[in-house]
């Protein structure tokens, strides 16, 4: 029998055998919190893919994980850090390939992918029934928002041939998936006198792990997404649906603002008098954008050349591991912002994989 | 006002679609309709919130429902809206800012505002609730407001100034499950007098749920007794639990053991799976729901046949409450609490964690940055406290006091678990109601086998499992043609 997929195994792609890593920087990202410390180590560690993909992890669940796998010897787990094991690194490998066929690209970062699946579950739910000329009918619960926006995306476009618009528009995207994914993708809507399956009934049916299903339905709504974004001609109905949550960048809003008047200024302090906040959060927007976005203009920020002794500990030593209190006892003019700005541009960053 | 019943009826059939009202509906809206508060006590499963539903459309003017759970709310707006009611608000901590903007500022388009007690404490939606006339003001779930009570809430007790502030409208209190001291300390919680409130009291019991409480030595053995019954009992039932953790394993052991469909239904399940399951169960597709006690329920079946405790509640009132879900169409049904001994500390630890101890209050009360390392709920307890300038300890005497009042209602089921004679008289003497006559429909102790036998409640032969149960999935084409099409368009 084939061992199936848990939580506890994905857990443990991110880990490695050589260093210890910080268990709060795995949480804070699967949960989506956006700070720059939690995205540099969850570009370390690889975890940017998967950023905010699991809003509802408790901290509770994510803690049973580490010590089961800690009880299994699979890793080390002290001081809130975690390390792998031989055993660990061996059972880590069993699930790299499974786990490498998921194709998310940081979508979290650009969205709330729950947000946009409410929003087309909440669309065919209101048309299925609409198709049937029913108006009382139980309502998904959804937020009051998605519930507004639902209703106005209706009245929009709420025409006697809707019904078939939109099943033409899904019909495209089911036909581009395998039988299965499609399958269970449209086994998921509500309509009208049918409610689709539940996850566990999908994951039962397809005999795979709850945990499976829910990395194979995050894939199926990324697929979606994307799909809105790039055939928004043939399918605008569910372009509509998807369109206004969706950022064209992977940095925050406010980030965003400072690092595109820094393109226009060039000059910190000027960012900072113009958006009136203090220098460093400006330093912090920065650093995100560093972070997050491929053609970042590194050498505007950094001294053009750092003093021989700086440069052979950078040199012989991984950018993960370089302390910025080394570094500046080697050059006491190195400030923290420069020093991090290196470390990134250095560092492995990669999550549209 | 001037209405006559025959308006009430018409009413009754064309906004809710029912020829008759259940008891104690019809006199609780001639008394509102008099101006008169009124404290009702009805049994669950009676209609509770139909009564001022359709009050509503008699006065013409917004009304204001309290409820102490977002579920709860959340059921009741989505109720509404099925009945065609779109002036339905749920002014929650669910609602993000600007949204919640946008509803106090168009609060006057609203029928129904439904509130919790939290959020009726902050001063802008106060101020906006102020503004508005109300055509009654409803405080759902009123045994909140009791201290002897096992479900008090503490923010209940603003509501009496949150009346007076709002002109006082008429107000209707309702509960299921309220013993004479409860009733007499709610009406005292909201500031009246014992003569300024009608009150309509009709008996908690239900008696077409026979009640069944049966002993099992080991864990083992009740989990082998929950099976025999499974496989024995027809029809639709639910099952509660302490836990999630419990139910979702117990969902996986009776899906394997047994050829019924059944699902895990609690706080982790997500709202979309929540409401397949709501709707699959009213479907019959589903047949058992594993749910935790601690989770409201927005299921409305008549037809469910049976309510299995796997553990026992934490108080009579929550169990009254819970097997209140089965019989609702009036007949035969069962109650069936399963105990091994020890099951007691399950719920009693549970009890314990909820107030903090005396050094973590002092700790909360002087340390503001230690506040936010507290449990949700805590924090919100002690903020309350906090922002009422309650000292220190006094907050704790009021925790003791309250984690007594929950030992006691702990050892009042425990009594009832381990009655030697008539369940029901020991269940409605703690509700201050006489013994009722028992007979073989009544209750039982140890013996539910030959009970669910004896009530019809067996399965009649049908031997071979209906196929919706073996899952697949259905092809995708023809999942759209079900979505889009109406039948008579697609014969093929
Ligand atoms: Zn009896």
């Amino acid at each position: 029998m084939m061992t199936k997929l848990e939580f506890s195994d994905f857990l443990l792609q991110f880990m490695s055998e050589s260093d210890w890593r910080r268990s709060k920087v795995f949480f804070n990202n699967l949960i989506g919190r956006r700070t720059v410390s939690n995205l540099f180590w969850g570009a370390q560690y690889g975890l940017l893919p998967f950023f905010n993909l699991f809003k509802h992890l408790s901290a509770t669940d994510f803690q049973k994980s580490l010590h089961a796998l800690s009880q299994q010897g699979l890793i080390l787990y002290q001081d809130n850090k975690v390390r792998l094991t031989k055993q660990g690194v061996k059972q880590k490998q069993i699930f790299t390939p499974i786990i490498a066929l998921f194709k998310f690209k940081g979508i979290g970062l650009y969205t709330n992918i729950e947000t946009v699946q409410s929003c087309i579950q909440l669309a065919v739910q209101i048309t299925s029934e609409f198709a049937f000329q029913n108006n009382r009918y139980y309502p998904i619960q959804a937020s009051g928002q998605i519930m507004n926006f639902c209703k106005k995306w209706f009245s929009q476009n709420k025409s006697r041939t809707l019904p078939q618009q939109l099943e033409k528009e899904l019909s495209i995207f089911l036909a581009k998936l395998s039988d299965d994914d499609a399958n269970a993708f449209a086994n998921r809507f509500i309509g009208h006198e049918n409610y689709g399956l539940t996850d566990q009934q999908i994951a039962s049916a397809l005999e795979i792990s709850n945990f499976d299903w829910e990395l194979k339905k995050l894939d199926l709504m990324t697929q979606f997404i994307s799909w809105t974004q790039s055939d928004s001609d043939q399918a605008p109905l569910c372009a509509q649906l998807v369109a206004p949550w969706l950022k064209q960048t992977p940095v925050s809003m406010s980030s965003d603002l400072s690092y595109q008047l820094f393109l226009k200024y060039t000059n910190l302090d000027r960012v900072a008098q113009l958006r009136q906040v203090k220098l460093n959060t400006i330093k912090e927007h920065l650093l995100e954008a560093a972070i997050l976005l491929p053609d970042f203009p590194f050498t505007q920020l950094l001294p053009a050349s750092f003093p021989d002794k700086v440069l052979s500990y950078l040199n012989a030593t991984p950018p993960q591991q370089w302390q910025f209190a080394t570094v500046v006892q080697l050059d006491s003019k190195i400030s923290f912002f420069e020093f991090r700005l290196l470390q990134i541009q250095r560092g492995p960053i990669s999550y549209v994989d | 006002m001037l209405i006559s019943d025959s308006q009430i009826f018409t009413l009754l059939r064309e906004k809710f679609g029912f020829s008759d009202f259940k008891k104690g509906q019809l006199e609780v809206i001639h008394q509102l309709m008099a101006a008169k508060n009124v404290l009702a006590v009805l049994p669950t499963g009676t209609g509770k919130s139909l009564i001022y539903q359709l009050f509503s459309y008699l006065v013409n003017k917004p009304i204001i429902v309290i409820s102490p759970l977002i579920s709860l709310i959340d059921d009741q707006v989505a109720g509404l809206n099925r009945l065609g009611e779109k002036h339905v608000i749920g002014l929650t901590s669910k609602l993000d800012h600007e949204q919640r903007r946008f509803a106090l500022r168009h609060l006057n388009t609203y029928r129904f505002i439904y509130l919790s007690p939290e959020m009726a404490n902050q001063p802008e939606v106060l101020a906006t609730l102020k503004k508005l006339q109300y055509g009654l003001f409803v405080v759902d779930e009123a045994h909140c407001l009791s201290q002897w009570g096992p479900d008090f809430r503490p923010d209940y007790l603003k509501l009496k100034d949150l009346l007076s502030q709002l002109n006082s409208p008429t107000t209707l209190m309702l509960t299921a499950t309220a013993t004479e001291s409860v009733r007499q300390d709610i009406i005292k919680k909201m500031g009246f007098t014992d003569s300024t409130v009608q009150k309509v009291v009709y008996s908690v019991d239900r008696p077409n749920i026979y009640l069944a409480v049966e002993h099992c030595d080991t864990s083992n053995a009740k989990d082998e007794k929950l099976m025999t019954l499974l496989q024995t009992l027809e029809g639709s039932g639910i099952i509660y639990f302490s836990s999630k953790k419990k139910a979702n394993r117990m969902t996986e052991l009776i899906s394997q053991k047994t050829n019924r469909s059944v699902a895990a239904y609690h706080a982790d399940v997500n709202l979309d799976d929540r409401y397949r399951i709501q709707q699959q169960f009213m479907q019959g597709r589903i047949d058992i729901i594993c749910a935790t006690s601690a989770f409201g329920m927005g299921i409305d079946k008549n037809d469910v046949r049976f309510v299995i405790h796997y553990h026992m509640p934490g108080n009579l009132e929550d169990y009254l409450q819970e097997i209140g879900r089965a019989g609702r169409d009036q007949l035969a049904s069962i109650a069936i609490l399963l105990y091994t001994a020890g099951d007691e500390y399950i719920p009693s630890t549970l009890n314990l964690a909820t107030f903090p101890k005396l050094a973590n209050i002092q700790t909360f009360f002087e340390r503001p940055e230690s506040r936010d390392s507290f449990e949700p709920d805590q924090k919100q307890l002690l903020d309350f406290y906090r922002q009422q300038n309650v000292s220190v300890d006094e907050v704790n005497e009021i925790f003791e006091v309250r984690q007594q009042a929950k030992q006691t209602s702990l050892l009042q089921i425990l009594n009832f678990v381990n009655e030697e004679a008539c369940l029901r008289a020991d269940l409605l003497a703690h509700f201050d109601e006489p013994a009722p006559v028992h007979d073989s429909k009544c209750c039982g102790i140890d013996q539910a086998l030959s009970a669910i036998k004896a009530l019809g409640l067996d399965t009649k032969k049908q031997s071979v499992p209906p196929s919706y149960k073996t899952l697949n999935l259905i092809s995708w084409q023809s999942r759209l043609t079900q979505l889009f099409h109406r039948k008579n368009e697609h014969q093929n």
